[in-house]
């Protein structure tokens, strides 16, 4: 595919973005800094994300990918700066937090299923206890979220029952039981062997078809050409480029991007 | 020598009230002690202020002192301190519970410390409240992990328990002594105690094994 083509892709996506809903930031991320001891993870960072936008986020190890996310829900206390989802702010109280985790689905790692419930139970327990669903509710929309994911036949099995693949795409079931605003994706197929990323990815287009925000940190820079509105490429705990992805892989002036472009493609 | 059975069958009855006895210390030791435990494990976890202090140093110095002086000082010199004389049923009870709450202190705290951080971290990015995420997902996974080392403890405190006769609390050991020095047969009646004991311990250890090995299978 010639770089124009895509940079015409890109523009009608940004565009689709923009006709789902007037342009409007569902997370905006002011001066966000984040420090460990001495060192910092975030310097400042300014991120923004348009309700239905996917973005994806690359860059070396170690560079505040994993933290941007985290401090995005709340699992990391912000040092400086601010973070606004749906209108929700942080830093704000407790009750603030919860709010934002509530519509935030995260997708980890490392899966992160609860290993003593079943795949049924693991789905039901988060729409039940944080946002009171009913029982029959919750286990219809578990069953139809499951099956979605291509898991309805394993519903009550138990996470070990099953492969790395199967058991992020119950995570993902998971999250989205929540009727989360925004998704976001934590490396979600690094732990898996490679015969499984498909599966995963698979998912997440799907997802990318029905208009949910996302924010994915990825090494699959393939999947991110071709499912991002736009690519951030984070480096030493700040946004060293941000581009849409054709723009993205054809960027020349930036050392530090061309540098890793090399090592990875 | 000879090894007379009808010994043990004539002061049957003296030995079952011993181990009912027995059996009694052990369960209010346990009772208590898990409440204790769980006093003493909360406040180690805290990681900081007058609980954990308190808990940190009760802990240590139980682990590092024999039961059988933490029994004689509450016995002997609670009375100083308390103005009051406790019953020898008392504190063995109370000397057994603060043993045993020190021990399952560390257990509880080793068993929550042991389930991943990543299991609370998705409960709360889902936006789970706190007290489900403890009570559906950080103890469930514990309380799992804990039942072997528990069991050792239940083993510990029946062995414990035997102590008690030193200050003359009317338990299996204190009554097989006290009808040995009347018949002279300390060889079977010595011999049975042992035997109660180990009915009693066997199968707890079986027990402990078996759940070690489900646990083994479980965590790949």
């Amino acid at each position: 595919m010639s770089g124009d083509t895509e940079a015409m892709l890109d523009s009608a996506k940004a565009e689709a973005a923009t006709r789902q809903s007037p342009v409007e930031d569902i997370i905006r991320c002011e001066s966000l800094t984040r420090r460990y001891g001495a060192f910092a993870a975030l310097r400042g960072i300014d991120f923004r994300v348009r309700r239905g936008e996917v973005v994806c986020v690359v860059g070396p190890s170690g560079g505040g990918k994993s933290t941007l996310l985290r401090t995005i829900n709340g699992l990391e206390s912000i040092d400086e700066g601010s973070i606004t989802v749906d209108g929700i702010r942080l830093p704000g109280s407790r009750a603030d937090v919860t709010r934002i985790r509530r519509e935030v689905g995260m997708v980890f790692q490392s899966f992160n299923l609860f290993p003593h419930m079943t795949v049924r139970r693991n789905v039901v327990l988060a729409p039940m206890r944080a946002r009171g669903v009913s029982r029959e509710e919750a286990d219809a929309r578990a069953e139809r979220l499951l099956s979605r994911v291509g898991i309805g036949d394993q519903i009550d099995k138990y996470p070990e029952q099953l492969s790395g693949g199967q058991q992020q795409r119950v995570a993902i079931a998971r999250a989205l039981a929540m009727e989360p605003r925004v998704m976001l994706f934590d490396e979600p197929t690094s732990a898996l062997d490679a015969e499984m990323v498909n599966e995963v990815l698979q998912v997440i287009r799907e997802l990318v078809g029905t208009g949910m925000t996302m924010v994915i940190v990825t090494h699959e820079l393939g999947f991110a050409r071709e499912a991002a509105d736009r690519i951030v490429f984070m480096e030493s705990g700040t946004i060293a480029v941000e581009a849409p992805p054709a723009r993205f892989f054809s960027n020349t002036t930036d050392p530090r991007l061309v540098s890793f472009l090399s090592k990875i493609l | 020598m000879h090894f007379d059975t009808t010994v043990i069958v004539r002061h049957l009855p003296e030995l079952l009230s011993g181990l009912r006895l027995t059996l009694l210390l052990v369960l209010v030791a346990l009772a208590a002690g898990i409440v204790l435990g769980m006093i003493a494990c909360l406040g180690k976890l805290l990681q900081r202020g007058p609980l954990c202090w308190i808990a940190s140093t009760y802990v240590t110095v139980m682990r590092g002192i024999p039961e059988m002086v933490v029994m004689f000082w509450i016995y002997y010199c609670g009375p100083l301190i308390l103005g009051a004389k406790l019953s020898s049923f008392a504190a063995a009870a109370s000397s057994m519970s603060l043993y045993a709450g020190a021990f399952l202190a560390e257990i509880f705290r080793a068993g929550i410390l042991a389930v991943p951080r990543g299991q609370t971290e998705a409960a709360r990015a889902l936006g789970i409240p706190e007290v489900f995420t403890w009570a559906e997902v950080v103890l469930p996974q514990a309380l799992r992990t804990m039942i072997p080392a528990f069991i050792g403890v239940v083993t510990l405190i029946v062995k414990v328990s035997g102590l008690a006769s030193a200050i003359g609390v009317a338990e299996l050991v204190y009554e097989a002594n006290i009808v040995s020095g009347q018949s002279y047969r300390y060889f079977e009646l010595f011999t049975a105690v042992g035997i109660f004991y180990f009915a009693l311990i066997f199968p707890l250890s079986l027990l402990a094994q078996r759940y070690e090995r489900v646990l083994a299978r479980k965590t790949r």
